[in-house]
């Protein structure tokens, strides 16, 4: 089978500034160079919705931009619709479009629909197609009121819609999504989600691949997801089986007063595989998320809690999750929230 | 193939309405116009003190008039060169859309040619404005028959055929090298002002200088137009050529300027992507 989207040993590294280089070398604290990914393989198949799901600096953003030609691999390889990003980027570049989240991109001098109409001009779509298009996707996302207002009077919300749409606009083959929703409230969120849904629907052949931190928009759209973390992956398979694999049956959620201690009393118990936390400040509380080795280990702990002078104020056997797959294999949770756009 | 020459052209002229759209962000069309022929006649004001100042002859001197003609020509160079530096500039940290660009199917270089023609036909009218304030209010007497105007036209759009690829090359390095991007544009068109004798003849430079001068194609291109609008010719060193020739000097200087400046231009993307320097910001 062709894949859609396949990456052999890739790796990537980046450079220090060549001064500072210089500089360090010549002190004699050489600074090697940064991983930024490390041996990475992935296969999509044509017609997938993929998702990589890691925390910053996971190495997300640098797979998108060498899968998009704007950054070379330092080694291995990568093929996108069968065609190696190196050795033919403008063939590639035909063949898919990408949107990231998270900045303020946007000629303000140009409306909404001038934008469009500009790279669906640089991608040589015929005017008439790219109008009827542009149309459809712009009352898709409820932008029709805003479509001829100036760019840099848009809100964030709008902005990221306008964005969507110059990536859609281009109808390519495979497109990437580099945390499309970053930075935008719920309802928005939401209507991005459902328009990448749809049109993924609705053109089974296209591809799609799509970055996120946030866990319940991978388990929640995603046919397969794999996760990433300091430039390699983890694991790689679709919601659902990650979650039976490698989540634990043992997770619960377990309220204390504010504890201002560090979590290694608890993360060092042999019965305690993983324990994240969460300070509820306004509340005065934690929330600690523990994940047993087995069912009976519990006791000992909230004994060991109540030793620590914690008293248990509630505690809640939870379903496992993406995140406690992700928590599991990774060691750590994310950094930022998880699902707080509104994903589920 | 047809397909792909439509959409280089159809991207073009995209390009071109989005510089025209940047160029004429003025509130009122009107205020847009009058600095489009204020901001030149003030610059021909003082070109007229200083060589005064310099020369120590009145503006009715023939000097004048080939030192008026270069330097009115001369700006759409410096022109085009100082905007497509911007571009560059603009579009990674104002605009956030220079990755975008990049890696649409239309190539980087039709981008830049497009945004730089724009910046070409917003230049042309202050350019015209000037060379008719010379005959208008400093009494130059140009010598423009029908029968010099293929010539004329021939050699304008040399010119800015060489303008244009050596702005796109210089863009497109600067991405790469500096954060600006205008500052080499900048300083590569105050070395050319000089080198081509847009204002005093080369020929008073040191040798070496000369040399230079006469292998860029902007030094037979201010020629080529002197002698069409004023008949006379200007650099001395040149003074033994004949127009047809200074044409022929210019085309093959276009032409090399073109052949490197397109190699200038392949090296800097391919650094760009493998550095990782495409889109980096100045807060980086
Ligand atoms: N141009 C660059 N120069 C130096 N280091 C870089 C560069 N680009 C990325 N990196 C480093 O590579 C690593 C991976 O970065 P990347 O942007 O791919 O992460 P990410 O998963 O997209 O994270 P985030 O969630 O923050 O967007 C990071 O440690 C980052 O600091
Ligand atoms: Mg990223």
């Amino acid at each position: 089978m062709q894949w859609s989207i396949e990456t052999r040993n890739l790796r990537r590294t980046f450079r220090d500034r060549p001064v500072r280089r210089l500089f360090r070398r010549a002190v004699g604290t050489p600074v090697p160079d940064k991983v930024a990914l490390d041996s990475v393989n992935v296969t999509v198949r044509p017609g997938e919705l993929f998702g990589l799901l890691g925390p910053n600096g996971a190495g997300k953003t640098t797979i998108i931009k060498i899968l998009s030609t704007l950054l070379l691999p330092s080694a291995g390889e990568a093929l996108v619709d069968g065609i190696d990003v190196a050795k033919d980027p403008d063939s590639v570049r035909r063949r898919v479009n990408m949107v990231s989240g998270g900045e303020h991109s946007g000629y303000g001098i140009l409306t909404v629909r001038e934008t469009i109409w500009m790279f669906s001009q640089f991608y040589g779509v015929p005017t008439k197609v790219a109008k009827k298009r542009a149309d459809a996707m712009i009352e898709r996302l409820n932008l029709t009121e805003s479509a001829d207002t100036k760019t840099s009077k848009l809100s964030t919300g709008m902005r990221q819609k306008m964005n969507i749409i110059r990536g859609f606009v281009t109808d390519p083959k495979i497109l990437f999504l580099d945390e499309p929703t970053l930075g935008l409230d719920v309802g928005i969120a939401r209507e991005v989600r459902a328009f990448v849904s749809e049109w993924i629907s609705e053109h089974p052949e296209r591809t799609v691949l799509l970055t996120t931190h946030y866990m319940a928009e991978a388990d929640s759209m995603c046919d397969r997801v794999a996760i990433i973390d300091q430039g390699r992956v983890l694991a790689c398979d679709t919601p659902a089986n990650l979650k039976r694999d490698l989540a634990p049956d043992c997770v619960y959620q377990i309220e204390v007063p504010l504890w201002t201690e560090t979590i290694s009393p608890l993360d060092q118990m042999p019965v305690v595989r993983s324990v994240a936390m969460e300070h509820r400040g306004d509340q005065g509380r934690t929330h600690l998320r523990v994940i047993l080795e087995e069912e009976g280990g519990i006791a000992s702990v909230t004994d060991r809690l109540a030793k620590r002078g914690a008293r248990v104020l509630s505690m809640t056997r939870l379903e496992p999750s993406l995140e406690d797959a992700f928590l599991n294999l990774v060691g750590h949770g994310l950094s930022s929230g998880n699902g707080e756009n509104g994903a589920r | 193939m047809i397909n792909r020459l439509s959409t280089t052209y159809r991207s073009l002229v995209t390009s071109g309405r989005l510089g025209w759209a940047v160029e004429s962000n003025w509130a009122d069309p009107f205020v847009f116009m009058i600095y489009q022929i204020v901001r030149p006649l003030f610059g021909a004001f003082i070109l007229v003190v200083m060589f005064k100042v310099v020369t120590g002859q009145p503006a009715s001197a023939p000097a004048f008039a080939q030192v008026y003609v270069g330097n009115a020509m001369f700006m759409l160079v410096v022109q085009v060169l100082f905007g497509l530096g911007i571009v560059i500039f603009e579009d990674r940290e104002r605009f956030e859309m220079l990755r975008y660009i990049y890696l649409a199917p239309v190539g980087f270089g039709v981008y830049l040619t497009g945004r730089g023609l724009a910046k070409t036909i917003a230049t042309t009218a202050g350019v015209v404005f000037t060379i008719l304030a010379g005959w208008l209010i400093f009494g130059i007497k140009y010598d423009l028959g029908f029968g010099d105007i293929p010539y004329f036209t021939a050699a304008m759009l040399l010119g800015i055929v060489a303008i244009l690829a050596l702005g796109v090359a210089l863009a497109a390095v600067a991405m790469v090298t500096s954060r600006e991007g205008f500052g080499l544009s900048e300083g590569v068109a105050s070395v050319f002002y000089l080198l081509s004798g847009a204002v005093f003849t080369i020929d008073i430079l040191p040798r070496w200088m000369v040399s230079i001068g006469h292998v860029l194609p902007f030094t037979y291109w201010l020629e080529a137009l002197r002698r069409s609008l004023l008949h006379t010719p200007y650099i001395g060193s040149l003074s033994h050529l004949s127009d047809a020739q200074i044409l022929l000097r210019l085309s093959w200087t276009t032409a090399v300027t073109v052949i490197i400046c397109w190699a200038l231009l392949s090296a800097a993307e391919h650094y760009a992507v493998s550095s990782g320097k495409l889109d980096q910001r100045t807060d980086h």
